[in-house]
């Protein structure tokens, strides 16, 4: 059978072509509004240029954990061979594709270590924390074996080669499923997938503490890695049961999607929102009970009235919202009613990274600001213009069902194949 | 021996069908139910997709029981902590306020969890009727084989359309024809 190629429903071709225009508009939008707006001059981390930075920093963490998440799914979808990530697959699958893109796109984030190593200019001085290693106490110093500039853009180039490694695997092997039909590819996933599942836990890893957990860096937490794959896998999962439910409206993809795969990823949405909340909490719990000096500044730099309000309804608002929304049976067996929730959870999980993100640009005067709201939301929406474009047209590209894979068959009536039955 | 079956009840349970194919009990299921039968039980090695809704299986009171539960779990497991710590023996912990609700919270997703699972696990053996020794449907002809490679489907003397000869003629003459239609005796 030979690779088809998809046309998008109507409503997402005219998506690709507004994101497009939108994507670098937005981001003009961003930086100019950083440099129009004064922002927190107590801390000096936030005026003109700097808070641009910040915001793509926070915007480059959704869409970046999108395309991840859906490299986390992939290999747990070819290592468990669930039936509700067969129609999914192929929307991970471009979602995995734009890595490259991201790579790319990394650049603004790199440029701070860089030009300091370079020549010590504090220009997108996101990590100058511990980049200054002259001015930092005497708890990140000592850390500066790992936190040194050098090091660090050594490990981003090291993490980019693993994950477009895997992603060009998988992507290869799946176009080659497609054209030849050869089974032994889907032998090949299932062998292949443990171990690169396991590279994904430990690069991810350490890419969230360079990149997120050393803006604050006295700080240290064991949850902090794990919460950022199950924020990876509920962004992921929200934002592709909304565009299945887009494409399932009409052929191929329509006959093979049924209510029970809504019902499926509806369960699977709600476990990682109780995981969400389960790591959380647990972070905070663990760092609360032991009261620790260098531990503690990470809550008490979130704990001002509009932070403290934003925690709240991150408990009520992330987790309980969609906690009960998703024990509802038949809502969850509802495409209708299963999006508007992925919505909602989508919300949230910009309110989440933003409440991890942007306070740690304001230890002498924690808040949320106006400025960081306008520029953050500039910078996420620029930035994912420019990735939904590059998405949407990677999903152009390959067939929405894997037709043939050995293991569809079962995936879609829930049977064993006829051959198999007679040979037990 | 003697012969009571004049004046006790109903001495057949109902009427059996066996397959040895599980789309056929599927199909028979769908038939059977569209006849109009409700006092409907299909038995087979394995679980197979749809064949409960086919019998107009829809819900159980299992899911709010669970529900009613956990919430119950949670309130008992929370409100304890706060009687202990707050009223009963309150205590200074390194300076901490005496209502630390963080610290509370573990203990009532614990006691959530405990409930809700055991109410669950009890609740559903209670509506099955669970356990009991013995139930008629194994003094069905071949039942044995319903845990390994038979596939049945019985109607209860207990429907209101069931009628001996009736029903035996409809089971005999549904399609998928079954293998076998045979009495059960209670």
């Amino acid at each position: 059978m030979s690779t088809n190629t998809v046309t998008l429903p109507f409503g997402l071709s005219r998506l690709r072509g507004i994101a497009i225009m939108a994507g670098p508009v937005f981001l003009l939008v961003a930086i100019g509004l950083s440099f129009a707006l004064s922002g927190d001059p107590d801390t000096g981390r936030s005026v003109g240029i700097d808070t641009f930075f910040q915001a793509y920093l926070f915007g480059y963490l959704l869409w970046f954990g999108i395309a991840m998440g859906s490299l986390a799914l992939i290999l747990i979808h070819h290592l468990t061979g669930g039936a509700w990530s067969f129609v999914t697959q192929r929307i991970l699958e471009a979602s995995t594709r734009t890595l490259p893109l991201l790579f790319v796109g990394f650049i603004p984030i790199l440029v701070g270590p860089l030009m300091w190593a370079i020549n010590g200019s504090a220009v997108g001085n996101l990590y100058q924390p511990w980049l200054n290693m002259e001015d930092a106490e005497i708890i990140v110093q000592n850390k500066e074996a790992y936190l040194n500039a050098g090091f660090w853009i050594a490990r981003v180039f090291f993490y980019f080669a693993v994950w477009i490694g895997i992603m060009s695997l998988f992507n290869h092997w799946s176009k080659k499923l497609d054209e030849t039909g050869d089974g032994n590819i889907a032998v090949k996933f299932k062998r292949f997938a443990p171990l690169c599942l396991i590279a994904y836990c430990l690069t991810m890893t350490f890419a969230s503490t360079d990149w997120a957990l050393s803006l604050e860096p006295a700080y240290f937490s064991t949850m902090y890695a794990p919460l950022f794959w199950i924020s990876q896998a509920l962004t992921t999962l929200a934002f592709t049961t909304i565009i299945l439910s887009k494409l399932a409206q009409t052929k191929p993809l329509a006959e093979y999607v049924t209510v029970d795969h809504y019902h499926h990823l509806g369960n699977l949405i709600m476990g990682f929102t109780v995981l969400w909340a389960y790591m959380s909490f647990s972070q905070y719990l663990i760092t609360w009970s032991a009261n620790l000096p260098e531990e503690i500044i990470y809550y008490t730099a979130r704990r001002s009235p509009s932070l403290a309000v934003l925690a709240v309804c991150l408990m009520a608002f992330h987790f309980l919202v969609p906690l009960l929304l998703l024990l509802w049976k038949r809502g969850k067996r509802s495409p209708n009613y299963l999006t508007k929730v992925c919505y909602w959870i989508l919300f949230w999980r910009l309110a989440d990274v933003f409440w991890f993100v942007s306070p740690a640009f304001h230890h002498e005067a924690p808040g949320v600001y106006l400025k960081d709201l306008l520029v953050y939301g500039s910078a996420w929406i620029g930035i994912g213009g420019i990735w939904i474009w590059a998405f949407l047209g990677q999903l152009q590209k390959r067939s929405v069902i894997a037709v043939n894979d050995p293991r569809l068959y079962e995936a879609v009536t829930h049977k064993k194949p006829p051959e198999v039955l007679e040979h037990a | 021996m003697h012969d009571d079956s004049a004046n006790k009840g109903p001495q057949v349970y109902g009427l059996i069908a066996e397959y040895d194919d599980p789309d056929q009990l599927l199909t028979a299921a769908k038939s059977t139910y569209d006849a109009g039968y409700r006092e409907v039980e299909a038995y087979s090695p394995f679980p197979i997709h749809g064949l409960a809704e086919s019998l107009g299986f829809t819900k159980t009171a299992v899911p709010f029981l669970t529900l009613c539960a956990g919430l119950t779990g949670a309130c008992a497991g929370f409100g304890m902590q706060v009687f202990a710590t707050v009223y009963h023996y309150p205590y200074d912990i390194g300076g901490r306020p005496f209502l630390s609700w963080p610290a509370y919270i573990p203990i009532t997703f614990e006691m959530m969890i405990l409930f809700a699972a055991f109410t669950a696990g009890l609740s559903m053996l209670a509506l099955n009727g669970l356990p009991r020794p013995h139930h008629s449907i194994f003094n069905a002809k071949n039942f044995e084989r319903a845990s390994s490679d038979r596939f049945f489907l019985c109607i209860e003397s207990a429907d209101d359309h069931y009628d001996d000869a009736a029903t035996k003629e409809f089971l005999e003459d549904l399609d998928p024809r079954p293998l076998e239609v045979s009495e059960v005796m209670v």
